[in-house]
């Protein structure tokens, strides 16, 4: 048995509190959807402002009626200390996923990046701390590698953040750190490298690459690559992502205390093939769209080249196995993109 | 000494326009009155929060009427990014030393050192940018070598934070980093070692040694020191740092930017050492004898050597510190 399966059979027969902030995004439905199906209490906290009700309905329509009774929705937002601390009242583990995602948008407005993903993120430290959690597991970034040129990423070596963005993560890392040395708090951060997936959003100036491709592509709008297309990432499929938070959260291994830890596959895929198995994938599914080809365009400010994640430190301390490559992550997306036409 | 004369020749032959946030505080007054006297325009921003202003009326009354009417004054909290975009409205330079500077307040209240500290800070950055300042100099601390235990501090070698404080004034580092790489904002800090001199509060929640010392022999108090005496430090005076911020406001040496610089004299003092110094000036202008000190338990969490290397602040700044820590010590007591 893994890891994850022994973990899994543990919480389903001695359940837990949790509470997922940012639950009405794409990475935390996942989160309280899978916790759900496991039998937790699953306490959800969004502000609604990039989050979605949608999220939150589908999930529910996925779980079960006896489980969706240990569901509750707060609204709120983690730039207010005291939405913090009422979401926190009575819980064994947060997964605060609650923030700002983009590089782009944090270049245009960092002052609003920095409020919800550094000051937000203090707040849901000192909440979870006073209201006694085990531990507060939160969502990292892989931009805090920043301009450091080493492949693959190991966690120890990080170089100047490029964005705003990367910076506020890496702020979010810096405060962690001293919960732990000041209030012996656990606070643990998961470093995301490109997480792909049902509910991830193809819409706004914002979208993540993966959802607006499928979009672009099924309504036979061009798809843009800025760059050449040979831009790499380690493509996470959100399965993943939500095994090593629970594993995370619930780790008894006193090293895992207060670290952070890469969250990927491991691989390394080209923007190219990525277009090729995504156009590919949905001509398998009836899209008429053989031959179509991507529309290049220059770079974009703050943009890493290459970035491939060791996850040898979550193997070894959690026991992370992904159990979804890139193909398989992507056949389960583009099916769920499909039914959702 | 050559790159600081030149750097004032320049200034008074072409005054620029200065905000100053913090300057009713100690650093910030000293800043501004070399400003002044070097025939600065000068607006200051604070809220009082712990600067006085007894501060800003002794800078007046040394610098004359005349040199006064170049300050302006604007009550202001960093917090609010309105005030910071209209303070840096028609400035040319920015000093940004406003801050919570408490360790033990930011272990209690570490929202409000966010706050602050981080949030102020941003709003500061964003507001010079924005207002189409190109150089930002602000205050860090050499609490960002945290729990390094190198007694010589590096620049690039820093430990983790132990304090709420200590991460936010590295986080203002990362910011400011990323403010250059981002937009071309021309940021320059500066990690202040030990400080000292005239109107450094002695009361407070985390009142520094040597006003601390200075008020309490010249009450007739007795003097503590927690620990053998031993622990070193490097004391810097205050018209040092103020030659440090005046060089980073006015380098033009790229590699400056987006950096944090160490400023010290880059000499170890212990305490006994400084103890017997203090003890020999109060004397000296009291006329009446100071008694030796006590010995207390060591304090948890104080470090125990701490002196900056200066090497990177002395090449690319230019820094040339006037003031050993008897001379800065003989103005200050």
């Amino acid at each position: 048995m893994t890891s994850y399966e022994q973990l899994q059979s543990r919480l389903r027969v001695q359940p837990a509190r949790w509470l997922v902030t940012g639950g009405a995004g794409f990475i935390g439905s996942h989160l309280v959807e899978t916790l759900l199906a496991m039998g937790q209490e699953v306490v959800m906290m969004d502000s609604l402002i990039t989050g979605r009700r949608e999220n939150i309905d589908n999930v529910l329509s996925r779980t079960h009626a006896e489980a969706r009774g240990k569901f509750r929705f707060i609204k709120g937002d983690v730039r207010e200390l005291d939405d913090c601390r009422r979401a926190c009242e009575g819980t064994d583990y947060v997964l605060h996923q609650a923030g700002l995602g983009s590089v782009p948008r944090s270049l245009e407005r960092p002052a609003d990046t920095h409020a919800a993903n550094v000051t937000g993120t203090l707040h849901m430290l000192m909440a979870a701390r006073e209201a006694g959690a085990k531990r507060l597991t939160y969502a990292s970034s892989s931009s805090v590698y920043g301009d450091d040129e080493g492949l693959p990423k190991i966690e120890s070596r990080t170089g100047q953040p490029l964005s705003p963005y990367a910076a506020s993560k890496a702020m979010c890392e810096a405060y962690a750190r001293v919960f732990w040395r000041c209030y012996q708090f656990s606070a643990v951060g998961l470093r995301y490298f490109n997480v792909f997936g049902p509910r991830q959003d193809p819409n706004g100036p914002y979208a993540a690459v993966v959802p607006k491709w499928v979009d672009a592509l099924r309504q036979k709008d061009p798809v843009f690559i800025n760059g050449d297309g040979s831009t790499s990432r380690d493509f996470c499929y959100v399965a993943n992502v939500v095994q090593a938070n629970l594993l995370a959260a619930t780790s008894e291994n006193p090293n895992v205390n207060c670290q952070v830890m890469n969250v990927a596959l491991g691989g390394r895929t080209t923007l190219n093939d990525l277009f090729g198995a995504i156009r590919d994938g949905l001509i398998k599914r009836g899209a008429d769209i053989a031959g179509v080809q991507p529309v290049y365009r220059d770079f974009r400010p703050g943009d890493i080249r290459h970035s491939q994640a060791d996850i040898s430190l979550a193997r070894d301390l959690l026991g992370y196995a992904p159990t979804h490559d890139i193909y398989a992550g992507l056949n389960e997306a583009l099916e769920w993109y499909w039914a959702e036409a | 000494m050559i790159a600081y004369a030149l750097v004032q020749e320049t200034l008074r032959a072409n005054p620029r326009r200065w905000l100053v946030t913090g300057a009713a505080g100690f650093i910030g007054s000293h800043v501004i009155e070399r400003l002044l006297l070097l025939g600065q325009q000068v607006r200051v921003m604070d809220n009082f929060f712990t600067g006085k202003s007894a501060n800003l009326d002794a800078v007046r009354s040394i610098v004359g009427a005349d040199a006064a009417t170049r300050l302006e004054f604007v009550e202001g909290d960093i917090r609010n990014a309105a005030a910071c975009a209209s303070a840096c409205a028609g400035m040319d330079q920015v000093i940004h030393l406003a801050a919570l500077g408490s360790v033990p307040l930011s272990m209690d209240k570490p929202a409000d050192c966010n706050e602050i500290n981080v949030t102020g800070t941003l709003n500061m950055m964003i507001a010079a940018h924005g207002a189409g300042i190109r150089r930002f100099v602000y205050a860090s601390s050499s609490a960002v070598y945290g729990d390094d235990e190198l007694p010589a501090k590096r620049e690039d070698s820093i430990g983790k934070p132990l304090s709420p404080y200590a991460a936010s004034k590295f986080i203002n580092e990362v910011y400011a980093s990323t403010m250059l790489s981002c937009y071309g904002l021309e940021t320059v800090g500066l990690r202040f070692f030990n400080v000292f001199g005239p109107r450094q509060d002695p009361k407070g929640a985390y009142a520094a040694v040597i006003p601390c010392w200075i008020d309490a022999m010249r009450r007739g108090e007795d003097v503590f020191i927690n620990g053998d005496g031993e622990n070193t430090r490097d004391f810097c005076f205050v018209r040092d740092v103020v030659q440090a911020l005046i060089l980073a406001s006015m380098t033009d040496n790229a590699a400056a930017f987006g950096r944090a610089f160490n400023v010290g004299l880059g000499s170890a003092t212990n305490l006994n050492q400084l103890f017997e110094t203090i003890r020999t000036l109060v004397q000296e202008s009291s006329g009446k004898a100071v008694p030796g000190v006590i010995y207390r338990d060591f304090r948890a969490g104080d470090i125990r050597h701490s002196c900056a290397d200066t090497s990177r602040v002395t090449d690319v700044l230019g820094f040339a510190p006037e003031y050993s820590v008897m001379a800065g010590l003989s103005e200050t007591v």
